[in-house]
């Protein structure tokens, strides 16, 4: 009785050590900086007033249809996200596989979607419970920053929706350089979540 | 109460570390064997006019597409590249699907236990360079074809979510309440001995 006692504590602590340690490795893909250290390209992040999303005229874009899909490995590094508001910034990955998710942010590759240097619908998801834990405090009007390719796309934050997991609506064609942020809801919810929050932006700036 | 214990140990031991202890795993894709079949039905053997010899009948080669490739897949092979004439089955002579380069790199992604896709670059003098994509999906048993180079348009809208959930606070907590147990375990024994 007392061997089967060590053995159920050990396993246990092994399982929460293990665990604990990959959590706390994916975790890992987020760095955080203070509000006051916001860096240069993302000074006007506290600017929520309503701003025009860019004409797709005015902006240095490519027309989607003709440009061939990147050539990104699944897992490669594309970019970086970064939300000023929560001091955080996001390492991008290429897929949104469950290896991908893993690693920090994903990039979905579709049919439906862009990267963030052609006109149209950009999509990020991430592990809620990981990486995406703070998205709960965004609001409308907020900025995001998505740094591609040696630029920096500023989107702001347009709508936010709680969907159910089974929707497809959301990861749909767009004329209008978009980008969505995708993670799990409720955000306490322990296990597979049956919701998912999702975050809308449109373009207002790129250079 | 020993048994209950050996029986809880034995089971966490089998599911390993990792939890949704019940979630079902199918493995991975055969990707070679099922790409064999695929060619065996697409690039079969015809006679000088282009009629297959294997097959009389458009509805028997469907059958056997529809074993390894969802139903709208096959239904694009079999208008694209066959047709019935007078009782025979012809191959209609054009350019035929990108092939999978068994000898050189592919990535295969897991997208859910039930889907993984497939990308493969390439380049050859027909079609310059290209990027090869199948999707397979776990359905009735066994792993089928779902999609290639995008084919089947989605019947929905848009895109699927992402599996944006770890497990890993759930098995934190399993190992936390297996700990638990153990020392529960422990001390009601020092009681009895006391």
């Amino acid at each position: 009785m007392k061997k089967l006692g060590v053995l159920l504590l050990l396993t246990g602590l092994i399982m929460m050590a293990w665990n604990g340690y990959s959590f706390w490795q994916q975790t890992q893909a987020v760095a955080t900086y203070s509000t006051e250290k916001v860096p240069e390209p993302y000074k006007d992040w506290d600017q929520t007033a309503y701003q025009q999303e860019l004409p797709i005229a005015e902006k240095d874009m490519t027309d989607t249809k003709k440009t061939p899909a990147p050539e990104y490995n699944t897992g490669d590094k594309v970019g970086t996200l970064n939300i000023p508001l929560i001091g955080q910034q996001y390492e991008v990955y290429w897929g949104t596989g469950i290896d991908t998710l893993k690693q920090g942010v994903g990039m979905y590759d579709s049919e439906w979607t862009v990267t963030p240097d052609q006109s149209g619908h950009v999509v990020l998801a991430g592990h809620r419970d990981t990486v995406f834990r703070q998205l709960g405090k965004l609001q409308e009007g907020d900025h995001l920053y998505v740094d591609y390719e040696d630029k920096t796309y500023d989107y702001q934050i347009r709508k936010i929706w709680i969907t159910d997991e089974d929707d497809r609506t959301v990861i749909v064609n767009k004329d209008k350089p978009t980008l969505t942020l995708i993670t799990c809801y409720p955000f306490d919810f322990i296990g597979s979540a049956p919701d998912r929050y999702i975050v809308q932006a449109e373009l207002v700036s790129a250079e | 109460m020993k048994k209950l214990v050996v029986a809880v140990l034995v089971l966490v031991t089998l599911t390993g570390l990792q939890i949704p202890v019940f979630a079902e795993n199918h493995g991975e894709p055969p990707v070679k064997e099922l790409e064999q079949q695929f060619y065996d039905l697409i690039y079969m053997e015809t006679a000088e006019n282009y009629e297959v010899e294997q097959y009389d009948s458009l509805d028997r080669l469907e059958e056997d597409m529809k074993s390894i490739m969802v139903w709208p897949l096959a239904d694009h092979y079999l208008d694209t590249y066959f047709e019935e004439r007078d009782g025979n089955v012809y191959l209609i002579p054009t350019e035929g699907p990108i092939r999978l380069n068994m000898d050189e790199d592919y990535t295969l992604e897991k997208i859910s236990d039930e889907e993984y896709k497939l990308t493969q670059h390439g380049e050859n003098a027909l079609r310059g360079e290209y990027t090869l994509t199948i999707t397979y999906s776990y359905e009735a048993g066994k792993w089928v074809f779902g999609n290639r180079m995008d084919i089947v348009s989605s019947s929905e809208d848009g895109g699927e979510m992402p599996d944006t959930a770890t497990s890993l606070p759930n098995a934190m907590a399993f190992g936390g309440a297996l700990m638990a147990a153990g020392a529960l375990l422990l001390i009601s024994r020092r009681k009895r001995i006391a």
